[in-house]
């Protein structure tokens, strides 16, 4: 495109030249460029010619700095001559500041207004699919649920078309993955008409902020399968469950049209409800109630917030395109999404979303829906779930409303800190296993928000890998939690202890989950949170102590709890005789989620890529950049 | 064809209503009288249906609304869509009494007498024109009503019901007629275009004179007489007794079809005849909309007894449906009507499973849902969705209703009247907070053990209805729901004219 802009300027339009002198005063009492403003058309050329004294020219990033970053640059100070500034510079809209780098202080700096002088609105990139591959992602599921749910309880059949299923949407989750690489824009986009005239319809495509989180859903999804092989309990609804829940997952990564994504996100729940309330723990009826109507409430506030962004956008669609685009061009004439307005929607969406993260305040129907959910919902809903919250965030409330999030960057930064400090805290004092995994992961989101709240393309990129690392580990600590459960009868640490000698395969595995989940490096959260850390330095300097502070005590309650619960004594509140080794449905996955936080750990790039570039294009949409 | 060839249904009915009294001289076989309402009401339902996809054999027009009767009978889409509801919940009710009446229950030539006399003014209502044809269509309905709620004289249940009905009806009607003459005094004129032509004429100054308090006073006479009907705070007091103590049948005919009867009434006087001085209700119908709402759902979430957890249920969602009035859009008002439609199949939905298990004698408390799912899955799940559908949750055909409402809503207040978006959340809210007692039956139907061990088998005819409203809920009005959306919308235009 911008090769086509440069033909089309040459062709019809004389480029003109300009000069700017490059010069100081004879009595050195003042440096100057003449003339210090320049406005050229796109395409011109701009020749620098030097008169008196040493000096050179170099870009900055803006009108303020000094220090030459990159850009151009005419070399070493030197005395007379000229330079022409590279075509490159002109071919475009936008404006350059430069500077004498030896004269910088003494305010010789000139800027070249190029065109309208602002940078040119990039464009969101779409590319339809010839194969409905986002379709079979969310189909295939519905009909292995149905599938499965035909056998009743018979005990092989559910589990058995459940995890062909679920393979199967593996392999279709990594082909979109390696489908959609580090492209910028959606890709394998698909649209299906749903009701026209209110602006609906079914919009599929995938970017590098979904394509993770969808190879994340189809890894987890036979993972769970295989851990709940010897579900005893109704397998047919159960198996045919976590499939609707899967569906209802893809939806949420899959869509691009809000009051479909809103379906999505509302199917979640009813699974899960029932997952929890049917096959949970002792307190299960008190939880699942808890965990429907806080995320209910909390969602139909988002709701309010998307038909406002619908009714301001005045498109007539509910197509999150659609509605960025006028949104941006609104807002830039003036004509809508005031600051003001922006800031009342993203606070509706962002409750709706904070409360999925979940972030403090909004945290407390987490542990209790963890505790009391089979191992099974725990994994999803732990590895999944809690991401569509942030997920939400970045695709649904950042690009449309850039002022509102920039307004509420404090609130956040404040919010993911005390997420942070309070989750870790929280774990710090947790006698079961399960509820100390439960805080951490408000731990762990709080990194990731603050990673978010950071508006750079570091943080952002380092929230999303955070969704995914996290996404990966917290199954597998749940997954140990469960384990213990099944083979030593207690998830309670104080009662856990000498577990090592007894089942050293097992433990062993446990341990380096643990690692992995504290942030050793090498594994993937250590990657996520580096990225974030050194993004909120950036932004925020030296606050930086506190979530750092955080990391410690996250260090401290991991170990400890491993110290208590592996190594030690034989405890004597269990019976270590009947204690031996898990079985290979539980072993296998725990293993897998290893390879998989090695591999991501060790080569972050194959992540990282897709996610940087749709971070960057956020942002740029977004006009923090 | 003949224009008063449109008038077949209400001939029909009125043919039938005469002819069971017949069959009750002539023949011993109670269950000839079932099957004679049951012919009639699915004659009338497919007459209705055919007429409705091709109009054009009654030689009308979907776009043009005829007129019968010297002007007092109007055939519009919107009359016709609450007609085809009023037959079906009509035939339903039929259904499901011959399952939940036992064989030797005495008086059945009355009940199904009664039921479609009901029907026949529930129909007149929806095609009413003027004031009188209204009030008319509106006693016939409720007189049949009065009798069949207090159907089981013996049950002092349903005696007491029968009374407080009666009392608090006749005087809701009384306060009606009042509203009725004050407007009749100022506008000499009865039909809905008269009255609308002197206000409008009135409002833009073609007509002097400073009517001003006495239609604010008729209107609240109007809203409060019809507001009975609806049962909207603070007029609902009788809907939880009389839901209660009715037989479940008459119970699922008053929430269904005489619910949304009430609010064609509404719907007729405030946004087509008084439309041009909404600014005199405006704000009493938003805070009766607000007050009923809340009111409703806080009420329901302690109740023991099914039927009158769904009174309240009920009332709340009356709620919902009037802060489209004052929106006064037609995006809002198709939304009122589509919600209203949707209303009558979770209601009636939820009743007939109700019914169900009144029929087999398990009772009406909510103790007896624990443990449905394992009696039945089909019942159990039925009324799951009815229940996720009041609610609201994607993706059941209740919460694209309430989606249509509070969009169209939330489009008016963002545009013109700020208050009104107060309206939208608090309904939005609302939603959530009702979320916990309709959860509550869920959780007693998929996670209990029920309290008495004892097999049940269900009648059919509640197993097929209970199948048809998960299919409607559940699937159908999901995926056509832009159907859906366009019939309120033109349904909205013919009423708001």
């Amino acid at each position: 495109m911008l090769f086509a802009m440069l033909v089309l300027f040459s062709g019809n339009v004389e480029a003109e030249n300009h000069t700017v002198t490059v010069t100081q005063s004879d009595d050195f009492t003042s440096y100057f460029f003449d003339p210090n403003v320049l406005e050229v058309e796109v395409g011109d050329n701009v020749l620098f010619v030097w008169g008196n004294g040493s000096h050179n020219v170099a870009q900055v990033s803006d009108s303020e700095s000094n220090n030459y970053e990159s850009g151009f640059y005419s070399g070493n100070p030197q005395v007379g001559g000229n330079w022409p500034l590279p075509a490159d510079f002109t071919a475009q809209d936008g404006t350059l500041y430069y500077v004498c780098e030896p004269h910088a202080t003494m305010n010789m700096r000139g800027s070249i207004i190029v065109g309208s002088g602002s940078l040119p609105l990039p464009e969101i990139s779409m590319e339809f699919s010839d194969f409905p591959w986002l379709s079979y992602l969310l189909v295939f599921p519905i009909i292995g649920a149905l599938w499965s749910i035909s056998f009743g309880n018979t005990p092989n059949a559910p589990r058995l078309i459940a995890l062909f299923t679920t393979l199967f949407t593996l392999i279709i989750s990594l082909i979109v993955f390696m489908k959609t690489g580090s492209k910028s824009g959606y890709s394998l986009m698909e649209e299906y008409e749903w009701a026209p005239n209110l602006g609906i319809s079914v919009l599929l495509g995938v970017d590098g902020l979904s394509s993770p989180l969808i190879l994340l859903t189809g890894i987890i999804g036979p993972l769970t399968v295989i851990f709940a092989w010897e579900e005893k309990e109704r397998p047919g609804l159960f198996f045919s469950l976590l499939l609707i829940m899967q569906t209802a997952l893809y939806g949420v990564f899959v869509t691009l049209d809000y009051f479909v994504f809103y379906i999505f996100w509302e199917i979640v729940l009813i699974p899960m409800f029932f997952l929890i309330a049917i096959w949970g723990g002792d307190d299960r009826r008190y939880a699942s109630i808890k965990f429907f109507i806080y995320t209910f409430t909390a969602s139909v506030i988002m709701l309010v917030g998307f038909m406002a962004l619908y009714f301001e956008s005045g498109a007539n669609s509910f197509s999150m395109i659609d509605i960025a685009n006028s949104s941006r061009e609104l807002s830039i004439n003036n004509e809508a999404f005031s600051e003001n307005f922006q800031i009342w929607v993203f606070a509706a969406l962002f409750i709706g979303f904070a409360v999925k993260i979940p972030s403090f305040p909004w945290h407390t129907w987490l542990p209790d829906a963890h505790v009391q959910a089979p191992t099974a919902g725990s994994i999803l809903l732990a590895g999944v779930m809690l991401k569509m919250g942030l997920y939400g965030l970045i695709r649904a409330a950042l690009p449309v409303l850039p002022l509102g999030a920039v307004y509420f960057v404090p609130v956040m930064v404040a919010l993911a800190i005390i997420s942070i400090l309070y989750g870790a805290v929280l774990s710090l004092g947790q006698t079961d296993l399960k509820k100390l995994v439960a805080y951490s992961s408000v731990s762990h989101m709080g990194v990731a928000l603050l990673g978010v709240a950071t508006m750079t393309e570091l943080g952002l990129a380092g929230a999303v890998f955070m969704m995914f690392a996290h996404g990966i580990l917290s199954p597998a600590m749940f997954m140990i939690a469960g384990v213990l459960l099944h083979q030593v009868g207690t998830r309670e640490i104080p009662k856990l202890g000498g577990l090592a000698r007894h089942q050293p395969k097992t433990t062993g595995i446990f341990v380096v989950i643990f690692m992995g989940s504290l942030g050793l490096p090498g594994m993937a959260v250590f990657v996520a949170e580096l990225a974030v850390f050194i993004a909120f330095f950036q932004s925020h300097g030296y606050w930086l102590l506190l979530p750092i502070f955080g990391m410690v005590i996250t260090a401290g309650y991991h170990l400890w709890a491993l110290q208590r619960a592996i190594f030690g004594t034989d405890s004597e509140e269990i019976e270590m005789s009947k204690v031996h080794e898990a079985p290979w449905y539980e072993l296998y996955p725990m293993f897998t989620i290893i390879i998989i936080a090695a591999i991501f750990g060790i080569f972050p790039h194959y992540l990282m890529d897709p996610i940087n570039t749709a971070c960057y294009d956020i942002l740029i949409f977004m006009g923090v950049l | 064809m003949e224009p008063s060839n449109l008038f077949l249904p209400e001939i029909i009915l009125v043919a039938s209503i005469m002819t069971i009294p017949g069959l009750y001289m002539l023949t011993e076989t109670k269950k000839s009288f079932a099957l004679c309402s049951n012919l009639t009401l699915t004659s009338i339902l497919l007459f209705l249906i055919v007429s409705w996809f091709n109009p054009e054999v009654l030689s009308m027009d979907r776009e043009v609304s005829m007129f019968l009767l010297y002007g007092h009978f109007k055939i519009d889409i919107f009359s016709q869509i609450f007609k085809i509801i009023f037959v079906l919940v009509a035939l339903t009710v039929s259904l499901i009494s011959s399952s939940y009446f036992d064989e030797d229950e005495p008086h059945q030539a009355e009940y199904y007498t009664l039921l479609l006399s009901s029907t026949l003014g529930m129909l007149i209502v929806a095609s009413a024109n003027d004031f009188l044809t209204l009030f008319l269509g509106i006693e016939i309905s409720a007189f049949s009503s009065y009798a069949l709620v207090a159907f089981r004289k013996q049950d002092d249940k349903s005696a007491e019901a029968g009374a407080k009905y009666l009392l608090i009806g006749a005087f809701s009607s009384a306060l009606t007629l009042y509203g009725i003459s004050l407007l009749y005094a100022v506008t000499g004129s009865l039909t809905f275009d008269g009255v609308h032509a002197f206000i409008d004429g009135l409002s833009q100054g073609v007509i002097t004179g400073n009517f001003n308090e006495v239609i604010f006073i008729s209107s609240l006479f109007i809203l409060a007489g019809l507001g009975f009907k609806i049962a909207v705070v603070p007029f609902h007091a009788w809907a939880p007794d009389v839901y209660q103590g009715a037989p479940t049948p008459v119970t699922t005919l008053l929430a269904a079809a005489s619910k949304a009867m009430g609010f064609i009434a509404i719907f007729r006087v405030f946004s087509f005849t008084l439309e041009s001085v909404s600014e005199e209700w405006k704000l009493v119908l938003g805070l009766v909309a607000l007050a009923s709402m809340t009111l409703g759902n806080l009420a329901a979430i302690s109740q023991e007894d099914i039927g009158r957890m769904l009174a309240y249920s009920s009332i709340a969602q009356a709620g919902y449906i009037m802060i489209a009035i004052p929106a006064m859009t037609d995006d809002a008002m198709s939304g009122a009507i589509a919600h209203t439609l949707i209303h009558a199949f979770m209601k009636g939905g939820a009743f007939v499973v109700v019914a169900g298990l009144g029929a087999v004698g398990l009772g009406y408390s909510l103790d007896s849902y624990k443990g449905l799912a394992q009696r039945s899955q089909l019942l159990a799940l039925s009324m799951t969705v009815c229940l996720l559908s009041l609610v609201g949750i994607p993706p059941f055909a209740g919460f694209i209703s309430k989606f249509l409402l509070f969009y169209g809503t939330l489009q008016a207040g963002l545009s013109g009247e700020t208050w009104i978006i107060a309206l939208v959340i608090a309904g939005v809210l609302n939603s959530a907070l009702s979320l916990y007692y309709y959860l509550k039956i869920i959780r007693y139907m998929y996670l209990y053990e029920p309290v008495e061990a004892k097999e049940v088998v269900f009648p059919s005819s509640i197993r097929y209805i209970s199948l048809m409203t998960i299919l409607l809920l559940g699937i159908i009005f999901p995926l056509y729901w832009q159907s859906l959306f366009e019939i309120c919308k033109e349904a909205a235009i013919a009423l708001m004219g």
